[in-house]
């Protein structure tokens, strides 16, 4: 089993991130990477739903497929698919309270938007991460955080530019990425107990 | 234009501030605010009905607990925002080893149902875990939650965000003024939220009259990376502790301290 994540936030769905990673040309790089599961976490917005339904059916069409997209509850699509004997098993979910434990943790790969909570989630779990910053909101702290990680070795920032962005995802697999290094959190413990003495 | 806006800001809070001040002063001179009796100011606990405070009185008696004799515990006011700000506080306060020596008040946004979730299951887990090394001594039954209404809601106007400033404001106001001497947190410990500005300015302003001696420690939000957050700016000046993320803003701003990541 060979497991790609792909988490675009909760709330506020980041659409260029769906049709990147959803499009045919995407999935057939992971054909060729030998990826066995691709998930996508595409957040609540009905919006993202319609795209990532149309993008699925685009692929049982352009890939082989026996029983094509099948829909489950709150949201879950799966579909499965064949390419010259290679099978890759989409599931898509709007979103999961348990993603770290139930998705992330299985990965070997994830592709994110640049939101603290998802960046610090993979890293965490040690896993390699790709970076879509979503140019389209107003600030460019996201931007900024990407960068700092980066810095740091601890994941890759992809371009907006689609061919870039697949090429990127095909050369992670032999980059050798730095840990981030164990959070210092009781460090504010310390300070409390500091304090009020 | 984020400089306006900055600027706007702490002028309108600046105005807020030392209406507080004035506000407070007026009430403290006027013979109403002895409505606190010596004998509740020294009670731990909200005492909203007499019959909880005979309960609670109660079970203290029956239930003494030699560390509690040992050492007072430490009261501790957390500020939860929305999404990414409870998660970060979460994630801190999971690194606590000694979670159980503070006595933890919760305050959540109005309205913000994911944070009570994400906290009390935190709660819970800590509390089973104690349970599990039989430690008793933990203040988790006296765990507090407190809900108060939005700062400012996220791609507001300005004149609508100054009018719930204002009204989250006052609310915070008019619930720590109403709290009795004792139950002032020692401690206050926020993360960046707009809802931290109305607690932190009272605290204050309640410390510059003497009625509390709460120390306000602020840690900046790991998305801040080249610039405090408009809230980091506001507390800098009345917190006694400012624990940022990166290094360029313990180099760009005075008093910030840098430990590396927190979360």
């Amino acid at each position: 089993m060979k497991q790609l994540l792909v988490t675009t936030g909760a709330t506020v769905t980041f659409i260029k991130l769906i049709r990147y990673t959803l499009s045919p040309r995407f999935v057939n790089e992971l054909f060729k990477l030998k990826f066995t599961d691709h998930v996508v976490q595409y957040g609540k917005s009905a919006e993202a739903e319609v795209l990532v339904r149309s993008f699925l059916d685009k692929l049982a069409k352009v890939f082989t497929s026996k029983e094509g997209p099948e829909s489950g509850s709150d949201g879950v699509i799966n579909l499965t698919i064949e390419y010259k004997k290679a099978v890759l098993k989409i599931k898509c979910i709007k979103f999961d309270r348990d993603l770290v434990q139930k998705y992330t943790s299985k990965s070997d790969l994830v592709i994110s938007h640049a939101g603290t909570g998802s960046i610090l989630d993979s890293l965490r779990m040690k896993k390699k991460l790709v970076i879509l910053v979503n140019d389209k909101l107003q600030d460019n702290h996201q931007l900024q955080i990407a960068k700092a990680f980066e810095e740091k070795k601890v994941l890759r920032v992809a371009s907006t530019d689609f061919d870039e962005f697949i090429r990127l995802v095909a050369n992670v697999e032999h980059e050798e990425f730095t840990q981030l290094s164990e959070p210092r959190g009781s460090v504010i413990e310390d300070i409390l107990l500091a304090e009020s003495t | 234009m984020e400089m306006d806006e900055h600027t706007f800001a702490i002028w309108a809070s600046t105005i807020l501030l030392f209406g507080t001040v004035i506000a407070l002063r007026l009430i403290t001179v006027l013979p109403g605010i002895s409505r606190n009796p010596l004998l509740l100011s020294t009670h731990k606990h909200k005492a909203p009905e007499k019959e909880s405070i005979a309960k609670e009185e109660n079970e203290k008696t029956t239930k003494t607990n030699p560390v509690n004799k040992q050492h007072k515990p430490i009261k501790l006011l957390v500020l939860l925002g929305s999404g990414g700000h409870t998660g970060e506080m979460i994630r801190i306060l999971k690194q606590f080893h000694r979670l159980s020596t503070f006595k933890r008040h919760y305050i959540i946004s109005s309205g913000d149902s994911t944070s009570i979730e994400n906290i009390t299951k935190f709660e819970a887990l800590k509390s089973n875990k104690e349970k599990e090394k039989a430690e008793s001594t933990s203040y988790s039954k006296a765990i507090k939650y407190t809900k108060l209404p939005r700062a400012r809601n996220i791609g507001e106007g300005k004149l609508l965000a100054t009018f719930h400033t204002i009204y989250s404001f006052a609310i915070t106001v008019l619930t720590f003024c109403t709290l009795s001497r004792g139950e002032y947190p020692d401690l206050f410990l926020c993360n960046g939220p707009g809802t931290a500005i109305p607690v932190a300015y009272t605290l204050f302003a309640m410390k510059f009259l003497g009625l509390c001696k709460t120390k306000i420690v602020y840690v900046e939000s790991l998305a801040r990376v080249q610039q405090l957050s408009l809230t980091g700016l506001l507390i800098l000046p009345i917190s006694d502790r400012v624990v940022v993320q990166w290094k360029p803003l313990a180099r760009r701003y005075r008093r910030c301290e840098y430990y590396g990541i927190l979360v």
